[in-house]
């Protein structure tokens, strides 16, 4: 088992990667911004299989 | 428990300074937990940022009200009360100030018994909100004074933190950074551990005062008009423009206007005038003047200048 130290908003976008999200309309603002950096890129490199749709 | 707080002003890279330390306890095998104070992230503002480490997991959430040690990035923040650098440092508190001044000068003008060690200021700037690599140094100043962090394990978290600024801006902080841990290393372990809340002699949590702002100019919701007159927002100030008058063409129109802030008003004769209280320092009036009659010194020299009666 690895530890990661992980930030509020990460740990936020690994729950819904976790979860198998398969749809995220997006609407990035501060403070949240990095939920979707994150999840945009797992869905760009293919480890996410869900649909972005920006707002 | 480690209860870490980071002062600085927005700019000095403090928040970044918070996760660094972060991030090297984590790699020494605790459990961390680190947040900037939400909300204040500005230019010059007064930065907060908290660093809790502990063997166990850290249940303890919100600001650190009893520090163990205090970093201050800026020594122009100790004296102003919305800074809130002072609160809850009591004899076993360590602060640790980026200043020119002495550690016993502070000790006398603070009257504190609390420990007071000196981070010497490696570069002066002009404009403190650019104070070069002061985070990295703080964050680097209080790993070696926890005693817990091996300067390896410190550079590791430095590299990881600061890895997408690219090599060179990693190597120059690395550099500095690492000579601020060999400066404090002769104070290391000087930051020690406070206990958890125990169960036997548990006393709720306090009502905690924050100075600065009343529920009416801080709440979520606006109830009255012209609040943010109350917002001393003069506070974030790093340079101050200051009108010539000797230059001054009186075409007061246009800095008054230029002004984002509303913070230059019109005298009775027709002459501008900065309010202080308000000016945020974006000099924009210095860039605007048509005569050039504006101009802009560092907050830290005028201050100086101030109370030692120069001329200003």
């Amino acid at each position: 088992m690895t530890r990661r130290l992980l930030t509020g908003n990460s740990a936020a976008a690994w729950g819904a990667r976790l979860a198998r999200a398969d749809y995220v309309p997006a609407f990035p603002i501060t403070p949240q911004t990095e939920i979707i950096e994150d999840l945009s890129l797992w869905i760009d490199s293919g480890e996410m299989d869900a649909r972005m749709i920006t707002l | 428990m480690y209860r870490i707080r980071f002062h600085g002003r927005g700019g000095q890279g403090m928040k970044t300074a918070s996760r660094i330390l972060g991030t090297a306890f984590f790699k020494s095998g605790y459990e961390v937990q680190d947040a900037p104070r939400y909300g204040a992230e500005r230019r010059g503002a007064p930065i907060f940022a908290y660093v809790r480490a502990d063997s166990s997991p850290v249940n303890e959430r919100g600001i650190i009200s009893h520090p163990d040690l205090v970093v201050v990035s800026d020594d122009t923040l100790v004296g102003m009360p919305a800074a809130g650098v002072l609160q809850g440092i009591d004899e076993y508190s360590v602060l640790l100030i980026n200043s020119h001044e002495s550690a016993n000068t502070w000790s006398e003008r603070l009257n504190t018994k609390a420990t007071i060690l000196i981070l010497p200021v490696a570069e002066e700037v002009e404009d403190r909100a650019e104070l070069p690599y002061i985070g990295s140094s703080c964050a680097a100043a209080s790993a070696a004074l926890t005693g817990v962090i091996s300067r390896d394990i410190f550079s590791e978290a430095l590299s990881e933190e600061l890895q997408h600024l690219g090599d060179v801006i990693v190597n120059k902080n690395m550099a500095i950074a690492l000579s601020a841990f060999d400066t404090m290393s002769s104070h290391q372990g000087a930051v020690r551990e406070s206990a958890l809340p125990s169960a036997e002699d548990y006393r709720k949590p306090e009502w905690i005062e924050l100075p600065f702002d009343d529920a009416e100019i801080s709440a979520p919701a606006i109830h009255a008009g012209a609040t943010s007159v109350k917002v001393r927002t003069g506070l974030w100030r790093t340079m101050r423009p200051v009108i010539d008058y000797e230059k001054c063409s009186g075409c007061w129109w246009v800095c008054s206007t230029y002004c984002p802030d509303g913070a230059i008003n019109v005298s009775s004769e027709k002459l501008p005038e900065i309010d202080y209280e308000h000016c945020k320092g974006c000099l924009v009036c210095v860039a605007q003047c048509p005569p050039q009659a504006i101009e802009s010194i560092a907050e830290h020299v005028a201050k100086q200048k101030q109370m030692t009666g120069a001329d200003s």
